[in-house]
């Protein structure tokens, strides 16, 4: 049926906000929104379809470039549920490294995603400050692993190598400085009377629309849905992990949750370096055949791997499911319709930190 | 004997072009960025040269390079850009620089329609284009127009009440003093005609991609650049003019009227680096409360001192 709209604002595929080609088509009244639509499929990788029957040696690989801002998380979770399968144990040192990659990993991701948001409203000073700490964080990555993105640094029944004392030592003064910094910029969007008025009371996510599109990670977090998977997972558990949550359900809120997250990060890594046991980093074991559904919180929520695979270790059949894929769809049909401009559309989406290249793998 | 004024417009360009290195700098430094680059040593010779030029490096480019019209615009999408540049390249001729210019007795109000008139031809050009998103910034500049007139018009016409002449040579002083509320309406509507930081809205990369100019490229953009260049210059120049000016003659002139373009141009720099961006209906709201009391008060405090004290 024909429809007849005031204006029809397509944002993307490709536009200076947005990181990954996608295409946000609002129709609008004046500036005022009235729906808006996703469209995706502009750089599907079909990498499930490259990993089905190639041994875990190379899906392992593979299942890290899914993504380039989260990479640690895919291997991890990829890993994890390669170890389920075979029942490979894990020596508790490796476990606590892990912890320190991925929580690494967490701290760049969701500095990236509020340096996109302050971009976005155009506060570049502070876009750049979070930049500069990311590259930071960045560096302590190589260090601890060799690379900057694609890290491969958990294998089954273990870590690829030890943490030696002086880098351990140079991790925590690191971890100082960014607190201390990270401290400061967090002040200054918390208390900037400009970012306030863009970022306060716009792209309201209720918490029932939130239960009703089922959002995870910090999007869900920030509408008050008090729900990680790392609340389950053994090493967690251990370090006494609490999820974070704020009620204010605006970006204001996602964003805030964010910065409170690195700062959790920050704690995490420092407590896993002061309990971190003696031992071996790697147990070794032999990949088995199985089926498992196994799921980790990457930087954006729940991700899910589905896998099964044969008595060689190869995978036989593999399903991804990224968390952006939610958080989209949430961010498109609950938080921009009604926004008053087309500022507050582009905002709100970056809030949501959609990552593209998760979303179509 | 020709007129030292007719030179103004080459000086406005010469100028306008160190101004917006300077605006990229302080930027890039408050950002801990490098930002383009003074002074270079000699063995990067053949990988880089100084970039306190790059803004005119860029326009060169843009000239070098094809010019795209969209077969939807009409000739106004060419008309539009190169009547903006005759609108900065006149203005130029009526901002007095270091006390050089033509003048006449009403000399401020042709400067108010040239200034109005640069704007409204970038509007007409982008919106030619039939461009959706050089239409939402037309809306958005028109909007941002009409709210930033009146405290402009105001503060200006304080210190024509106070010096009883619409002729800015007459007007010029260190006037700041004078009447504090009309250089703080003007300085604040110069920041939102230049789209400085939290007035960006019209041209917001971010949102609407380029705005008026989304379209152009090319020596069609060349020539914009070149007027927005001569505009950070006659803007400036003006409130220096108006405010920030010493009465000397010679050489002294020049070094004051530097001096006073520096210091403004370096407080915009700032400006520039510390805000985000206000929404279209937020800045319209902001504009109508703020600079327009501060403009009634500088148009009341100049009344005061000339009728009742």
């Amino acid at each position: 049926m024909k429809r007849i709209v005031d204006v029809n604002i397509p944002l993307g595929p490709i536009h200076p906000c947005f990181k990954e080609p996608v295409r946000l088509k609002c129709e609008a009244k004046g500036e005022r929104i009235i729906s808006a639509e996703v469209e995706l499929g502009y750089m599907k990788k079909g990498i499930e379809r490259i990993m089905k029957g190639r041994p875990w040696q190379e899906v392992m690989f593979l299942a890290e470039r899914v993504c380039g801002i989260c990479s640690v998380i895919h291997n991890m979770v990829f890993i994890e549920a390669m170890e389920q399968i075979s029942d490979i144990s894990v020596p508790p040192r490796a476990a606590y490294l892990r912890v320190i990659v991925n929580e690494l990993d967490r701290m760049q991701s969701h500095l990236l995603a509020n340096f996109s948001y302050c971009y976005t409203i155009e506060h570049e000073t502070l876009g750049m400050y979070l930049l500069d700490l990311r590259e930071q964080v960045m560096d302590e990555l190589e260090r601890l692993t060799g690379a900057r993105v694609t890290c491969a640094y958990i294998i089954p029944g273990g870590v690829r190598c030890d943490i030696p004392r002086q880098d351990a030592e140079d991790l925590q003064a690191s971890l100082d400085r960014i607190e201390g910094d990270l401290r400061r910029y967090t002040g200054m969007f918390e208390n900037g009377p400009m970012i306030a008025l863009r970022s306060r009371g716009v792209g309201i996510l209720t918490l029932e629309a939130a239960q009703r599109a089922h959002v995870v990670g910090p999007t869900a977090r920030g509408s008050g849905i008090a729900y990680d998977c790392r609340q389950n997972h053994p090493t967690y558990k251990k370090l006494g992990f609490v999820p974070i949550t704020r009620p204010d359900c605006d970006n204001f809120a996602r964003v805030m949750v964010r910065f409170d997250e690195v700062f959790q990060s920050i704690a995490l890594i420092r407590k896993c370096l002061q309990e971190l046991p003696k031992g071996v980093i790697r147990g070794g074991g032999v990949c088995k055949a199985g089926e498992i559904r196994y799921s980790g919180e990457a930087p954006r929520g729940e991700l899910t791997y589905f896998i099964k695979s044969d008595e060689f270790g190869r995978i036989v059949e593999i399903q991804i499911q990224p968390p952006s894929i939610m958080n989209i769809e949430a961010c498109c049909h609950e938080m921009i319709i009604g926004s008053d401009s087309i500022a507050d559309v582009t905002s709100t989406f970056i809030s949501a930190d959609p990552c593209v290249a998760c979303a179509e793998r | 004997m020709i007129d030292a004024a007719w030179l103004n417009p080459v000086i406005a360009f010469s100028i306008g072009i160190l101004l917006s290195f300077k605006l990229r700098k302080i930027s890039a430094r408050v950002q801990s960025r490098r930002g383009p680059l003074i002074w270079l040593p000699d063995r990067w010779h053949d990988i880089n040269r100084s970039k306190v030029l790059q803004p005119l490096y860029d326009i060169i480019k843009l000239f070098s390079k094809q010019t795209i019209i969209p077969s939807t615009a009409t000739p106004f999408f060419i008309a539009g850009p190169i009547l903006a540049l005759m609108c900065a390249v006149l203005a130029t001729l009526f901002v007095p620089v270091a006390g050089i210019s033509f003048d006449y007795s009403f000399s401020l109000v042709v400067l108010f329609y040239l200034l109005m008139g640069e704007i409204l031809f970038i509007i007409m050009g982008g919106i030619s284009s039939a461009s959706l998103f050089s239409a939402i910034g037309g809306v958005r500049e028109i909007d941002l127009m009409l709210a930033n007139e009146i405290p402009f018009i105001l503060g200006t016409f304080a210190l024509a009440i106070t010096f009883d002449t619409l002729s800015i040579q007459q007007m010029m002083g260190f006037n700041i003093l004078i009447n504090p509320f009309a250089a703080l309406a003007v300085l604040l509507s110069i920041i939102v005609k230049l789209h400085i930081k939290p007035f960006d809205i019209p041209e917001a990369d971010t949102e609407i991609v380029n705005g008026l100019t989304t379209e152009y490229g090319g020596k069609l953009l060349g020539v914009l650049e070149t007027a927005r260049i001569i505009m950070v210059f006659v803007l400036i120049a003006l409130f220096v003019d108006l405010f920030l000016w010493i009465p000397s003659s010679g050489a002294l002139a020049w070094v004051i009227f530097l001096a006073g373009v520096i210091a403004t141009g370096v407080l915009i720099g700032f400006m520039n680096s510390l805000f985000a961006r206000f929404r279209i209906d937020q800045a319209t709201r902001w504009l109508f409360k703020i600079p327009l009391l501060v403009s009634v008060l500088a148009i009341g405090w100049a009344v005061l001192w000339r009728y009742v004290l």
